[in-house]
Formats: C-alpha cells, structure tokens, sequence
C-alpha cells in the first residue's frame, strides 16, 4: 500500500512528538532475595533497586522483626536516555534470620515526585539448623603481593608481639630460614564477637615475588586492621625480618568454624657455593645466587562459635563494649525552631552495624535523623570507634515535654551478658511565637525615637509561593552582550568624538598659525611683483595687497577693511601708534589717489613699494 | 482528498493530548505540600529540580534556605539565603531572615546613635542583582554619554543638574555589577555547613591548626587543589578545609 506524502508527514511529526515519551523510562522499585529457603544460621541477601528516583530518594523498609541486618551496602548508578536523567539506586542488605518459620519481607515502598511505589512482600522460608547447609555470601579478600625483598640487617627496631596463647605453632626448633605463621587472640567466641587474626611472615634471608594468599574467611565478616607491619625480631640467635598482617574477625554463625589456610608462594635463595650452612658468609658470598619458588602454609585455625543467648526484643546484634551518650543543642525554644538532638555510641566492637531504636515522635515535635557518622579507628588491638545518631527536631506546638530516653543493648562477651544503655530523658521547654517580626525597643526614648536600638526579627518568614517560583533573574548571553556594547560601546564614542574634536581645532589653529606667517611674505611677494608705472592699474591691486595682509596678519574675515577699521584693529592688537598713524594715513591716501581722481599725484612705484614693505616690517616687528 | 487529510492533521495538532511529563508548575506544588507536612528533604528535591531546569531566582532559593533551616542545618541555610539575596537584593524577607540567624550566630547588641541611624536607613533599597546592575549601567550610559556626545557636537557645555545624576546613577550601577559578578580575581565566598571544620594547615586529613570554624561561619575561598580549600574567615582564621565541608555562595 503506497502512503501519500502529507500521510507520511504526519506519522512522522506524531512519531517525534511521542518518541520522547517513548523513551522515558518510568519511576520503578524492584526487591527481591537470592534465595527464599535458608537455613538457621544461614542468610540470605536483600536487594532493593530504585529507578527513576533523584539523588534524596530512599526506601521505606518496615520492621525486619525476624531477621538481624548484619552486612549492609549501596550504590549509586546514572543513565541518561533521550536527554532525561534516570538515577538508580540500589540497597543490598545480608539478612540472618532469629528463628525457623515462613516469615515475609516487606511491602517496600519508596516516593518518587508525589507516587508511591511498592514492591513485595517476599516470603522467606527458615529452616531449623538441622535441616540444610549455611550459605555465606561474603566477599572473598584478595591475595595481596608481598613487596620484592624484606629488609635486611641491622638498624631495625624489634617489637614485643602480644601472646596469643592459640597460634598455629611455630617451627620448634632449629627454625627454618623463611616461616610463616597464622593466629588468633581466642578460641572461643560468640556469634559477632571480634577475633584478632595475625598473619606473620618470617624471614632471615632474601626472598623474592612473593605472593600471599589469606583465607577466605567464609563463616566470618573480616575487616583489615593493619596491611602490613614490618618489624625484627631474634629468635633462637637468628634475627629474622617479619611482615605481620592483623585483620578483625566477626563470626556469623554458631558452630566450629575454620578460618582456613594462609599460603605465602616465594623465591627463596639456593646456595650455588661453598658454605652453605654458614648464612652470614653466605649473604656476602661472591657466588651467584639462585632462587626456587617455594610455598609455605599455616594452617586453618578452628574456633569454637557459640551461639548467643536469648536476647532482649530491641538487641540489634552489638558484641563487644560499648558507651551510650546524648546531648541537646538547647532545651527551650519557640515554635517552629529546631534543635539538635544527638546520640553518642561509643566501644570496641562491630560498632558499623549498630542501630538505634526508632524516635518516638510527639505532638510537640517533629523528628528528622539525618545519615549516621561513623568513625572508626583500627589499631592492632582491633576496632573501635564511635558513631553519632544525629536527629533535627522541630518543634509543631508549644509546651513543656521531654525528649524520651533511648535503650540500646550490647552483648558482653566476658560477661556473657546483655548489657542495657539509655540516654537520660531530658526535659524540654516549647514556647508560642512562630515565625514574625516585631521591635526590639530597648530604651527607647519617644524623643530620640529616630535614634534607637535597631530592630531584629525574631522569627523566620514563611516560604515564597508557588506563582512566585517560576521564573528566571538571569540575562541570556545575547542579552547581556547587547548591554556590555552600550556599556563599553557608548563611552567610547564620546571618547572618540573629544578626541576628533580636539584634532580639528588644532588643525584649525595650526591654520591660521601658517595663514599669519604667510602675511608678510605674500604682501611682499605681491609688492615684488607689482608693476606700479602704470598707476591705475597698480592703485586698486596695491591697496587690496596690504588689506589682505591685514586681514591674514590678524585673522580677520572679509578684506575690505576701512581705515577706521584698520585703525581699530591696530589699536586692538597693541600695535605702536606711530605704526598704526602710518598706516591709516598710507591707506587713506591710497583711497584718495583711487577714489579722488589724483593719481597725478602718486609717489613713485618703487618708493611706494619699499614704504609700504618697511611699514609692514615695522608692524611684524610691533607685534 | 487534500481537505480531509488537512483537517485530520489540524484535529491531531490541536487535540490536548495527555502529556508524559511533569509541568514545573507541579513540581512547585509538590514541593510547597511536602514543606507544608515537614517533608523538608523532599521539598528542597523539588525546587532543586525547578532550579536544575532552569528557573533561577531568588525565591527558590529562599524555599531552599527556609527547608535548611527547619532540618537544623544553619551553614546550608544562611549559604541559601545569601544566594537568594545575590539575586534578590531588595527582597525583605530574605533580610529578615538573614538577620535572624546572624542575631542567632553571633549575638551582638543592636547599633544606636548615629551608627544605628545609617544602618537604619534602608540603603539596601538600591541594591540591585547583577542582571538588574548590567541593564541600568547599559541604559544610564546610554543616555549619559550620549547626552554629553549631543553636547559636544553642539559645542555646548553638559548642564551639571542632568549629568550629575545620572553619574550618581552609572557610579551605583558600576559598583553594584563590580559587587555581584562573579570574577576571576574576586576570590568566592562560602559558609561551613557542617557542625565544626577542623582547619589544617596543610592540604591532608591529619595536618591540624587546632582551630575550628562553625557551622554556618563566613569564609573567603583562596585557593583550590583537588578536595581541599584553602580558606580565610572573617575572624583572619586561615586554613585548608576539606570542600564538602563548605557550601560556595
């Protein structure tokens, strides 16, 4: 079927007119869990992903009552399609489950530009412990190249290592060149309580490319303490270079548990020469050295896991010892002020994963948490740290009230107890006012009103409204370009017309400068060649001669210039009287031998012409 | 033929088709609902939006600064309100509001006497933003230099009680546009927004001067490098802080 041309300018405009629509992708949450049977002791990993959210979005996840979070991560990925930006965030939260039964997870919502969106439940089925194999899920730690060569010699400061009273034991006697050993500061341990795993390279010769590999660590949560330690020690009269690695262990599961092999893969030297057993000739040896690749193994270390007893309804899985602190930024305030309430926890122990409880919110105020701060410090003696429960409370009505105590609970595992921390209920003062301004008058005087105390507001305005939000204070760049021209652009042309106009009128003086200074030469050019014996012809031209040098002489328009006027004129320019007489009497007998019919009584040409030329040296001279 | 497919296509192009996107309007509206419920981070999502769209004023970073400070985050607020005033300069409420939390941060006793008179009067009146600057400086120019260009072509003098305000005018422009542009050689203003910044005295986390500023503190950046500002408060304090720490007005 063949479509007409206006049809198929129309499919098209409709087709681009829907294809961004099209390509828009809609706002989406998806959870789900790797696995709906586990088994007690067992766990399972929760993944929440939010599409078409904006960087603040998050998930409402309900009460996990049947499952401890004890590994949690997130992150963050951008897609941008057709133009649109689409952010997708993602939750992924490891799940152990308190106790056998069907349980489900969820509904989880998020909201997304005023929708709500859900997804879930998810049921998850617990098995009893007896009735299936635990799954562990945790990231596997990476085998980390050793550095080409261990120091050698002295200078070194050897270290007292701490006694750990179940490490994998050392060679006994007549230890070897290079060694390698794995322990751990207890045997026994709760579910979650922290073990010290040491690793210890020994090595009294050079070796090379070495290559560690520690465990896998697969029924434990590990978090490195230090990389890599590097210290001497002598043992036995040998002194020998150690590397050590420290990492924190966190069992997640009850039972005997093995932490596995730690492998070290090296070149070690082989003698080549003589004096084979004699190390110290043999490191100075002139005979080449050779190298074998060796590997050297410390064996698992089984530690006996015990399960923790019953706990309180409100235990979130904290083992080890910890502090509970809380402070107020202030206990009265008006309505519509926030204060800041924060939480303090403190200890030695798997601290990333403490929670509190949730925050009772009132009538009388408000709560928003803000994301808690963790600082965590890792030494040799494992982790510690503190994390800060920050809370925004705002005050909705005036009152007085309390900000409610909060419990935490901590296992103790020298005690083998659970031991319960509260912050102290503090009191709270809510007074009306709200947002609003009024005068601040203290002492004024009504005389000196004009002079008194600055006004300060005491509240906050409220906020601009809609139909004021929609627009922009900004100049385009062609606009802002037009008004740089008039700014830059005016100002120059005025410069640019002082600067022509001055450069006329100096052209213009300069001028009549060359005019004045011509005068006299031209009159007596004029003289020179001035034919004075025929005396009606010579009579008119030489009167006109010395009016054009007066005028040219003294910048004077029109030429015919009467001997009143030249007489004035004289006068004006400060010329000698007896010139300006001279002068006005020559132009006066000019005029009578011209107009008066008495030319028989001309002087003769070249005597007129010389008189004239003084007369008109005396005026230059004069001036 | 032609007449019916012109008429099929004049329906299809003014036929009101339900859009897939969301106006700014709405996003305006969702955003005044969640801070009229307290859902203040939302609300400060929304007008992020409009501003990422491309309407930049004032008011909405108003909006933003008001939500800051409900939350308790006084840095993120006044950083806010500053903005806002660099784009509303004659806004009141932006004062007043700028006002209460310097009265809350550094309490001081009100100005009398003659001080207090001058700062009484409301020479914030004449404030302009930058884009209100460029156009009086463009128009005061204009009709200044072009006056005194007629002038001239007249050989004539410029009368006093025309140009000498008019100057008064350009001069407030020019000092105004010199004020709020953001130029190269005028290091950026910005305010701590977190509870205490530790400054160092070298750009690394463990470089301390043992002293600290507070949220919500004025300071002048220097200079940049990587993640690290170096930066000056008004109180002289110098030091390196790291840049999330402070918010750029």
């Amino acid at each position: 079927m063949r479509i007409s041309y206006p049809w198929k300018i129309g499919i098209l405009l409709v087709g681009l007119w829907l294809w961004p629509g099209i390509g828009m992708a809609q706002p989406s949450i998806d959870v789900r869990v790797d696995r709906n049977t586990v088994v007690m002791g067992g766990t399972l990993k929760l993944s929440i992903t939010i599409r078409g959210g904006s960087a603040l979005t998050t998930p409402e996840i309900p009460e996990l009552g049947n499952f401890d979070v004890v590994g949690r991560s997130s992150g963050n990925s951008i897609e941008i399609m057709n133009g649109e930006m689409s952010v997708t965030k993602t939750w992924e939260f490891v799940l152990s489950p308190r106790k056998a039964g069907t349980f489900d997870i969820g509904p989880i919502s998020t909201h997304i530009e005023g929708q709500t969106y859900s997804s879930g439940p998810l049921s998850v089925q617990v098995l009893p412990a007896d009735q299936g194999q635990p799954y562990q899920t945790f990231p596997q730690p990476r085998a980390q190249p050793m550095p080409p060569s261990f120091p050698q010699g002295g200078g070194g400061r050897g270290r007292t290592l701490p006694s750990y009273p179940f490490a994998s034991p050392a060679p006994q006697q007549s230890r070897p060149l290079t060694f390698i050993t794995a322990e751990t500061d207890k045997q026994e341990a709760y579910v979650g309580e922290q073990i010290l795993f040491t690793f210890r390279m020994y090595t009294a010769v050079n070796v090379q490319a070495a290559q560690l590999n520690l465990p896998d660590f697969k029924d434990f949560i590990s978090e490195e303490l230090i990389t890599e330690r590097k210290y001497e020690v002598n043992l036995e009269g040998r002194r020998y270079a150690i590397n050590e690695w420290r990492l924190a262990l966190f069992p997640t599961q009850a039972g005997r548990l093995k932490t596995g092999k730690s492998t070290v893969t090296a070149g070690v030297p082989v003698s080549t020469g003589q004096n084979r057993f004699n190390y110290q000739v043999f490191r100075s040896s002139p005979f080449r050295q050779q190298y074998v690749s060796k590997t050297f193994t410390a064996p698992s270390i089984t530690i006996q896991v015990k399960k923790l007893p019953p706990a309180p309804k409100a235990y979130s899985g904290l083992v080890g010892k910890f502090s509970l602190k809380s402070q107020l930024s202030q206990d009265q305030l008006a309505t519509g002020d926030t204060v800041n309430y924060k939480v303090t926890l403190k200890g030695r122990g798997n601290i990333q994963e403490a929670t509190l409880p949730p925050f009772p919110e009132t009538e009388f105020f408000k709560v928003y948490p803000s994301k808690p701060e963790v600082e965590i410090k890792k030494s040799l003696q494992g982790i510690s740290g503190e994390k800060l429960f920050d809370y925004a409370l705002v005050a909705a009505r005036p009152g007085a009230t309390q900000i409610p105590a909060l419990t935490v609970y901590y296992f103790d595992p020298e005690s083998s107890k659970y031991i319960k921390l509260d912050t102290k209920a503090m009191a709270m003062s809510i007074r009306g006012g709200g947002p609003g301004e009024k005068l601040v008058t203290a002492g004024i005087n009504e005389r000196k009103g004009i002079l008194a105390a600055s006004k300060v507001p005491t509240g906050m305005k409220p906020i601009q409204p809609i139909g004021s939000l929609l627009f922009t204070q900004r100049l385009s760049g062609p606009e802002s370009l037009i008004y740089w021209f008039l700014i830059l652009g005016v100002p120059l042309a005025w410069i640019g017309v002082q600067i022509w106009q001055r450069g006329r009128a100096h052209a213009i003086a300069t001028a009549d400068d060359r005019k004045q200074s011509r005068a006299f030469r031209k009159a007596k050019a004029g003289l020179g060649r001035l034919d004075l014996s025929d005396g009606a012809k010579a009579l008119p031209i030489l009167t006109d001669i010395i009016r054009e040098y007066l005028s040219s002489r003294f910048l004077v328009r029109g030429g015919a210039l009467t001997p009143g006027e030249v007489e004035k004129l004289l006068y004006e320019k400060k010329a000698p009287a007896e010139i300006n007489r001279r002068m006005v009497y020559l132009l006066e007998q000019l005029d009578s031998w011209k107009y008066g019919g008495e030319l028989g009584k001309l002087p003769s040409g070249k005597n007129l012409s010389q008189e004239i030329i003084e007369l008109l040296k005396e005026i230059e001279k004069g001036l | 033929m032609r007449l019916s497919i012109l008429i099929f296509w004049a329906l299809v192009a003014f036929t009101p088709f339900q859009g897939w996107a969301v106006t700014p309007g709405e996003i305006a509206k969702v955003g005044q609902q969640k801070y009229e419920s307290a859902d203040y981070l939302q609300a400060i999502a929304s007008w992020q939006e409009l501003k990422d769209i491309g309407f930049l004023n004032g008011n909405l970073d108003y909006n933003i600064g008001e939500a800051f400070w409900r939350l308790g985050k006084v840095g993120e607020a006044r950083r806010y309100f500053l903005k806002a005033l660099s784009l509303d300069p004659r806004n009141p409420a932006i004062r007043d509001n700028l006002l209460f939390i310097e009265d809350k941060l550094n309490p001081k006793p009100p100005d009398t006497g003659i001080k207090g008179l001058f700062f009484r009067v409301p020479w914030w009146k004449l404030s302009l933003n930058y884009s209100e600057a460029l156009k009086v400086c463009a128009l005061t120019a204009f009709i200044l230099f072009g006056y005194l260009i007629w002038r001239r072509l007249k050989l004539r003098k410029a009368k006093w009680w025309i140009t000498l305000p008019l100057a008064l005018i350009l001069l407030n422009g020019v000092s105004q546009l010199v004020y709020r542009g953001q130029w190269a050689w005028v290091p950026p203003r910005a305010v701590i927004v977190v509870p205490q910044a530790k400054l160092l005295k070298v750009p690394a986390p463990e470089a301390l001067t043992g002293n600290t500023l507070s949220d919500g503190a004025i300071i002048t950046v220097k200079k940049r490098q990587g993640d690290f500002r170096l930066v000056k408060s008004a109180s002289g304090k110098e030091g390196w802080l790291e840049a999330q720490s402070i918010g750029e007005i």
